[in-house]
């Protein structure tokens, strides 16, 4: 069902540029709304992975017929495990979705579908003769995503290294974070709140790296300021992909596998 | 979920590569449009930069209507109070004036109830009924003893001049207090200042200070042009207002005693004169004539030296209270000319004032930057 699977991972991708596109024209409501879904879609993702595991724990410790196989097979308390880290990166996908501005990036995030899945269905094949047939689908999608995040990731702070950003060079902190909220506007004073939030942040690291980092390639700082940059994008893309691998969780194909 | 049962499923490849390929078609839209489009931006209006010294402050063009109606009703509220404060300093200070005026009254009575006095009053009436002298001597007299120039317009002109510099300074106080007002009630749409460097703000910007001092620049002007000195301060406009309402209140309060007095004066003069005269000449023999001359001019003199002194005892407090209240009198209708020229002044300022907020907050309402 790789086809299937692509479908369903592009149709995610392009439901996320739609919330890109119009996440600042939409009303506090809908803005939760698409949280929630990003929620549920992560959650499902986190309690599958989760519940693959303990499956197979209980496979090696648990005997077969006893009634802790199905006490321990995991209920609410995996769910709101599953459910609390979703909701905050969630959280961090959907602000990241919002901000993510340069269109290259988008194309890279879109053409990642169809690497992933590619990559997913080669590995399975490779993997499937060696992993027990349980864990296959998990483990060919964790080594995909990684190969792909990576990859993605790689594009990301590219492209970030190759943005332009203002001079904060002659400017005081406070101006520097203060000028990058000024530039948010959202019709939602939620999605506004956040999105300054992160736009803060934006103005302390450019500024930090403005200031502290007069000598490009020498300086520990620059080394430190790249880390955040690179901190931030694999939270991005690691949430990116929990929410891929919820999508296929609830639409019912992702345990298949690619055959 | 085993290979064995995946492998069961009906779908098959040619499904599989149907969405594959539907994906593939999506996923081209998909890039299309993403090259494409850019997000959607939402801003809550057309917006008005406000720079106030080194702040700055962002406001929707709809708060510029707000501003504008504040701006009027703060400048006219101030206006009023203003003049409720100049007109009582106003007061007091032509009160201080009339003060100064009034000190001089003894000094005007000494010479009314002079021989001097007397004998040119009598002489000018006398010279201004033959048409050789105009009217007016004793108005003329008053305005030189309680109004002497130049004290009298010196006093009148700083008077003037404080009023001028105390509406100017009311004026800055006014202006200052809007600018803070103002600062005040922007200070929760504060932004910060453009970034060194930075490309000019493409949206109308209004700033205070340029309007206060397009205000200050003409205040001057209108306040020194407004408050000159009145006509009734003149000195001999206000000598002669003095003296009719003294000499209509006199003519009241004493009614024909006045008439009588003077009758009885100039019947005793001639009696004193004639009897003194003979009297003490008659032994001259020849030098008798010119003897009785001059005995006559001295009993005239002491005769009305004695009249006058006994008019004086008599009447120079009626003559005196006359003379206050037609310095009463002047001293309101001073009052009401200098409130008058202070209320035009005020008026020409308020007028001033909404031409300014009219010229700068129109161009902003309609998203136009003022050059």
């Amino acid at each position: 069902m790789t086809g299937r699977d692509l479908f369903w991972l592009v149709a995610a991708t392009a439901l996320a540029w739609l919330f890109h596109l119009y996440v600042r024209l939409l009303p506090t409501a809908v803005v939760a709304g698409c949280w929630a879904l990003l929620t549920g879609a992560i959650a499902a993702g986190l309690f599958r992975r989760a519940a693959i595991r303990r499956r197979a724990l209980l496979a090696v410790y648990v005997a077969p017929g006893s009634p802790w196989q199905m006490r321990l097979r995991g209920g609410i308390l995996m769910r709101l495990g599953a459910l609390v880290p979703a909701g905050f990166l969630a959280l961090v996908l959907a602000l990241g979705l919002a901000r993510l501005e340069p269109s290259t990036a988008w194309l890279a995030l879109a053409v990642a579908m169809p690497v992933l899945v590619g990559l997913r269905r080669l590995l399975h094949r490779r993997l499937a003769p060696h992993v027990a047939a349980d864990y296959v689908p998990l483990l060919s999608w964790q080594a995909a995503a990684l190969a792909t995040g990576l990859a993605l990731l790689g594009v990301l702070v590219a492209l970030a290294a190759r943005d332009v950003y203002p001079d904060f060079s002659g400017v005081s902190l406070e101006r520097a974070a203060w000028h990058m909220v000024d530039q948010q506007h959202a019709r939602s004073a939620l999605a506004q709140a956040l999105l300054q939030g992160m736009a803060a942040f934006d103005g302390l690291r450019l500024w930090l790296a403005q200031q502290l980092m007069p000598t490009p390639g020498t300086s520990v700082l620059q080394l430190l300021g790249w880390l955040l940059v690179f901190a931030e994008g694999l939270l991005f893309v690691w949430s990116y992909l929990l929410m891929a691998y919820g999508v296929l969780t609830m639409v019912g194909t992702h345990d298949r596998g690619a055959r | 979920m085993t290979a064995a049962r995946a492998d069961r499923l009906p779908a098959g490849p040619v499904t599989d590569r149907l969405w594959a390929v539907a994906s593939l078609v999506v996923l081209a839209i998909l890039a299309v449009l993403v090259t494409d489009t850019v997000q959607r931006n939402w801003t809550p209006g057309p917006r008005i930069n406000v720079q106030l010294g080194e702040d700055h402050y962002r406001v929707e063009a709809a708060e510029a209507e707000s501003l504008e109606t504040f701006s009027r009703a703060y400048f006219n509220t101030g206006s009023e109070a203003a003049r409720t404060v100049l007109q009582r300093e106003l007061e007091a200070g032509v009160a201080d004036t009339f003060d100064e005026v009034r000190a001089r009254l003894p000094e005007f009575a000494d010479w009314y109830y002079s021989l001097g006095g007397e004998y040119s009053r009598l002489s000018m009436a006398a010279l201004a009924r033959l048409n050789l002298a105009e009217d007016g001597y004793v108005a003329g007299r008053v305005a030189e003893i309680l109004f002497p120039e130049p004290a009298w317009e010196t006093a009148l002109a700083r008077l003037s001049a404080e009023a001028a510099t105390r509406l100017q300074a009311q004026g800055q106080a006014l202006r200052e207090g809007w600018l803070a007002e103002l600062a005040r009630r922007l200070e929760p749409d504060r932004v910060p200042a453009p970034l060194p460097g930075g490309g000019s703000t493409p949206i109308p910007t209004f700033r205070p200070a340029a309007f206060s001092e397009a205000l200050q620049a003409q205040e001057q002007e209108i306040f020194a042009a407004r408050l000159g000195l009145s006509t009734v301060a003149a000195a001999g406009v206000a000598a002669r207002v003095a003296w009719q309402s003294a000499a209509a209140r006199r003519a009241a309060v004493m009614g024909r005693a006045a008439g009588g007095r003077v009758a009885g004066r100039g019947i005793g003069r001639a009696g004193a004169a004639a009897g003194g005269g003979m009297t003490a000449c008659a032994a001259a023999g020849p030098y008798a004539l010119g003897c009785a001359v001059v005995a006559g001019a001295v009993a005239w003199l002491a005769t009305d030296w004695v009249l006058l002194r006994v008019d004086e005892a008599l009447h120079r407090d009626t003559l005196l209270a006359a003379l206050e209240h037609g310095l009463a009198e002047v001293e309101q209708q001073v009052q009401v000319a200098m409130l008058a020229a202070h209320d035009a002044a005020a008026a020409a300022y308020r007028e001033h004032v909404d031409e300014e907020i009219a010229m700068t907050f129109e161009p902003l309402r309609a998203g136009v930057v003022r050059p």
